[in-house]
């Protein structure tokens, strides 16, 4: 790897995806995209047999942006070849697979990042940056819709569900979901602080993709909506509402994989840990289960909690 | 009824949303209010609030509803007391054969609505409750929805939140949730009205008073039952609120016949968390198509692959509340049904109710009439 330059990144999964990040990479100085890899099939097996030559002569990282949560082989076998490994979202289902692959790449000493790519879209920032800031005070509820996203596909959800918790940044207490048959689905999430996230992802028949994000905190609210542009109200006396442009910004992919970048450097944290991916990871199995039963789940008894301390 | 008949209007209460609706009446060529009439022995603030609507319409107050309901030419009740009263005295309106203007939510419990529904079924008379339906936009959308334009109806997403009052944006832990019971907490002084509800009101439950307009929105547009409600309350914006344990903002999750589903989120929001009044905001997703509704910007925008028409049908802006006086106007003469009857008002009570039922339970509640 070169320590000077930017790290070097072999990009594999769909093309679009992949043309963005490479498209969007010359304004970042992290990282540059040296290879290409597309796969709209979700057959990985091009990028399986680039493996097999010598990676590390192009190549310091792989970036996987394959949506078919299929690439914990890919993953095994970068970190083998000495590579960081840097997926868009989930790299598995499994939570215990996740740890594996985390352990491979500890002892390897590659950075592993399972996810968080849509935290990092520009509504998603803006918001985060008006929580931390402290513009929004405590967050009462934040809903996020995503028309145009495959509603039972694990990708979309766990991405949302990481977003969900990014914001919150406290305990899941409870998960509940529900499904207008295979078109539409509606997920729930409440915090141990009394927040609640609602999420939606679906078809979006007759429109392009929509995606809203609302946040609402007890002392200011963000709207990045079909009805309003970006916008972060602060409370009065503490300045004016403000208005932001989605294009100042910048691509959420880019600003990710930097972020990724950084985290290898040792300048950063991971947009998300390893912990965190696999507390997505379980919430996605609480979601399945609340759909099968048609219940909320139970993820961590905040009232019992209370009384232990 | 004929065309130029006018209905003489009784008003009874002006303890909450009365004085809301009674002008646009007064206003109406075919209604003319008549008398405003309350209970006696009611708060000092409810008798002060009577007797200045009173003056300002011109006619006479009276501490007798009796009286009103056989006043001398009212064929009409507008009934807007406390939630607490209205169970009562919408059955007494109903007893008396008059037609009725409801204030929202119907009665505090299912059992005062079904006492209402049956009444009202036994006297045949007209009721319409009030809601937001008279916007166009609602209005536009439904016309969509009849004629298949976004096919079946897969899910509704509704925001509706009022950006109204200064709330101490408080950080401390909520009190357990309050029974269900008292709805309305005054001012100690009966004057000032950090709310900005209109009534003089500290706190009030607002899933049951802002969450309303959304039930009625999804029930309405969908046409669909429901027949999930599964709530959240327990993070808030006003002290006043949480310190009684008393809900300001709310989320619902509702299972609609047919396989919808529908989301809410409502409350009282305070008017720093929004560029005008509060979102009011409805996404519906059909099979075939999508609507976008919404009230701030008056806009219903249709994109469908059965309708030829693209982007958003700007919306005049026209004041609701003329709009639903003159549906019941319409409603009265017999020439539509009402947008929201007092069945449709039971349902919305149960639906409402299912949803505190389901935040004290943790639980997806089915509601009796949803």
């Amino acid at each position: 790897m070169d320590e000077q330059g930017p790290l070097r990144l072999a990009v594999v999964g769909r093309a679009t995806s992949v043309r963005q990040l490479a498209r969007r990479s010359g304004e970042f100085a992290s990282f540059r995209v040296t290879s290409e890899c597309a796969a709209d099939d979700g057959d990985l097996s091009a990028m399986e047999d680039w493996l097999d030559g010598e990676p590390t002569a192009v190549a310091d990282a792989v970036c996987i942006l394959n949506e078919e949560v299929n690439s914990v082989a890919l993953a095994e076998q970068s970190i083998a070849a000495g590579l960081h490994v840097w997926c868009a979202g989930p790299l598995t289902a499994e939570a215990d697979t996740l740890e594996s692959v985390a352990a491979q790449a500890a002892a390897a000493n590659v950075t592993l990042v399972s996810g968080g790519a849509a935290s990092y879209t520009g509504g998603a920032r803006l918001a985060a940056d008006a929580l931390a800031s402290g513009a929004l005070g405590r967050l009462v509820c934040l809903r996020s819709l995503q028309l145009g996203s495959d509603p039972h596909a694990r990708w979309p959800l766990a991405e949302q569900l990481a977003l969900a918790n990014s914001l919150a940044d406290d305990m899941v207490a409870t998960a509940y979901a529900q499904s207008a048959g295979k078109r539409h689905l509606s997920v729930s999430v409440s915090y141990a602080g009394g927040a609640t996230a609602l999420l939606a992802l679906g078809a979006a028949p007759g429109t392009p993709p929509v995606s809203e994000l609302m946040v609402l905190g007890n002392r200011g609210a963000f709207y990045d909506t079909m009805a309003a542009t970006a916008l972060v109200m602060l409370p009065a006396g503490e300045g004016a509402a403000a208005a932001y442009r989605e294009e100042d910004a910048g691509p959420a992919l880019a600003r990710w994989a930097d972020r990724c970048a950084q985290a290898a450097a040792g300048s950063a944290a991971p947009p998300v840990t390893v912990e965190q991916a696999r507390e997505v990871l379980e919430l996605l199995n609480y979601v399945e289960q609340a759909l099968e039963s048609g219940e909320p789940m139970i993820v961590r008894d905040v009232e019992e909690d209370e009384d232990d301390e | 009824m004929s065309s130029d008949h006018v209905y003489g209007v009784a008003l009874l209460s002006n303890a909450m949303h009365q004085s809301g609706y009674a002008p646009g009446m007064a206003r109406h060529p075919r209604l003319r209010v008549l008398v405003l009439a309350d209970d006696p022995g009611q708060e000092p603030l409810v008798v002060q609030r009577n007797r200045e609507l009173a003056d300002e319409l011109g006619v006479s107050y009276i501490e007798d509803v009796d009286a009103a309901l056989h006043w001398p030419g009212v064929e009409v009740l507008s009934v807007c007391p406390q939630i607490e009263r209205r169970g009562d005295l919408t059955l007494r309106a109903a007893a008396s054969g008059k037609h009725l203007w409801l204030d929202k939510p119907l009665a505090p419990t299912v059992a005062d609505c079904t006492a209402i529904v049956d009444m009202v079924q036994m006297t045949g008379q007209k009721t319409s409750s009030v809601s937001h339906l008279g916007y166009d936009h609602i209005q536009q959308a439904r016309g969509w929805i009849a004629e298949g334009r976004i096919g079946d109806i897969l899910a509704i997403h509704a925001d509706v939140h009022f950006a109204k009052g200064q709330p101490d944006r408080t950080d401390s832990p909520p009190a357990p949730p309050a029974p269900l019971g008292r709805w309305t907490y005054r001012t100690p002084d009966g004057i000032s009205d950090p709310t900005e509800s209109g009534h003089s009101v500290i706190a009030k439950r607002e899933l049951y008073e802002i969450g309303y307009y959304a039930v009625v929105h999804i029930r309405y547009l969908s046409g669909l039952p429901i027949e999930g409600v599964f709530a959240r309350t327990g993070s808030h914006f006003s002290e006043a609120h949480a310190e009684r344990g008393v809900e300001d903002f709310a989320t619902m999750e509702l299972t609609l016949g047919g396989g919808a589903i529908a989301t809410i989120t409502t409350g009282r929001i305070g008017r720093d968390s929004h560029p005008t009044n509060g979102s009011n905001h409805l996404t519906i997703i059909g099979t075939e198509g999508t609507l976008l509704l919404d009230l701030r910007r008056q806009t219903a925008e249709l994109c469908s692959g059965v309708a030829g028409q693209q982007g958003p049908t700007f919306i005049s802006r026209d004041d609701a509340s003329d709009a639903l006086v003159n549906h019941f106007v319409r409603v009265l003469d017999g020439d539509e049904p009402a947008w929201a009857d007092v069945e449709a008002g039971r349902a919305h009570v149960a639906t409402l109710l299912a949803g505190y039922e389901s935040v004290a339970m943790g639980a997806v509640v089915r509601p009796e009439f949803g």
